[in-house]
């Protein structure tokens, strides 16, 4: 099951995150630090620390239907495939590893994730408030009418005229809107 | 400080971190933080901050990872306060 999050740099830049201290404390591990203090670029090191995290959370939870909000739960590990632009990590939550595909625009970055074996994924990027041009495409994509709705734990499926439910994943921040689904 | 004049200094923190006025007009001591208020995952972050310096007390990993609503956020920091006095 796929997750997604978005990050629109602009707000991320008013928060100042890579500048205090308090909150690395609070996002970071400690492995996790130790490659934070050696990025190049501290502010969109920890917005795609965060971005995987938050990615792969969501992944988690519509697994295991449980919340949580201790971000130093989720334990990730930048890979090979990282690098201007893109980054690849792999993130542990408990006993379940997810792996996470990113990049870094000019005004965004985007990361999703999904467990190692399940089908690639695919991306539709939309402006905020017209979820109506999402349905529209998603059902283009996979060939049938779908309609966008959330099921009984708050995540957002598509589901078809038979009832049959596809689970996907959906970000906003900014005047962006990110959405993820499994590949037909 | 009682529960009432917790309560009225967290609404005004999450305050500043909600993006639509309107999830204020029907909310309760039950809304949820993230899905009724909608208030971004990594804003929470910012409110536990904020919170700490407000209060002047430190937010553990756990007592962060127990909050879902304005009232676990109030009880858990009438706990703390209440703690510190003892």
């Amino acid at each position: 099951m796929p997750g997604n999050d978005l990050i629109w740099l602009a707000s991320a830049r008013a928060a100042a995150w890579e500048q205090r201290a308090r909150v690395i404390a609070k996002i970071l591990t400690t492995a996790e630090r130790e490659h934070f203090e050696k990025a190049e670029d501290p502010f969109l090191s920890i917005w795609a620390f965060w971005a995987s995290k938050e990615a792969a959370y969501k992944a988690w939870q519509q697994t295991e239907g449980r919340a949580f909000n201790d971000p130093k739960r989720i334990e990730i590990k930048f890979g090979t495939g990282s690098g201007p632009g893109a980054f690849r990590s792999k993130a542990s939550i408990a006993s379940l590893q997810f792996e996470i595909n990113g990049f870094i625009g000019r005004h965004f970055i985007f990361a999703s994730a999904r467990q190692p074996g399940e089908s690639a994924l695919r991306h539709f990027f939309f402006s905020a408030g017209i979820e109506s041009a999402f349905e529209r495409e998603a059902s283009r994509y996979f060939g049938r009418s779908l309609t966008l709705r959330k099921n009984k734990r708050n995540h957002p499926v598509l589901e078809d005229e038979a009832g049959k439910i596809i689970e996907i994943s959906k970000s906003h921040d900014g005047p962006l809107l990110a959405f993820t689904v499994p590949e037909r | 400080m009682n529960k009432e004049e917790i309560k009225e200094k967290v609404i005004s923190i999450l305050k500043k971190y909600t993006r639509r006025e309107e999830v204020w007009e029907n909310f309760n001591d039950s809304s949820d933080i993230l899905n009724d208020l909608k208030i971004n995952s990594a804003r929470l972050v910012d409110i536990i901050l904020d919170i700490e310096d407000e209060f002047d007390l430190e937010v553990e990993d756990e007592a962060m990872d127990r909050i879902r609503t304005i009232n676990d956020v109030v009880d858990m920091i009438a706990e703390k306060k209440a703690e510190k006095k003892d």
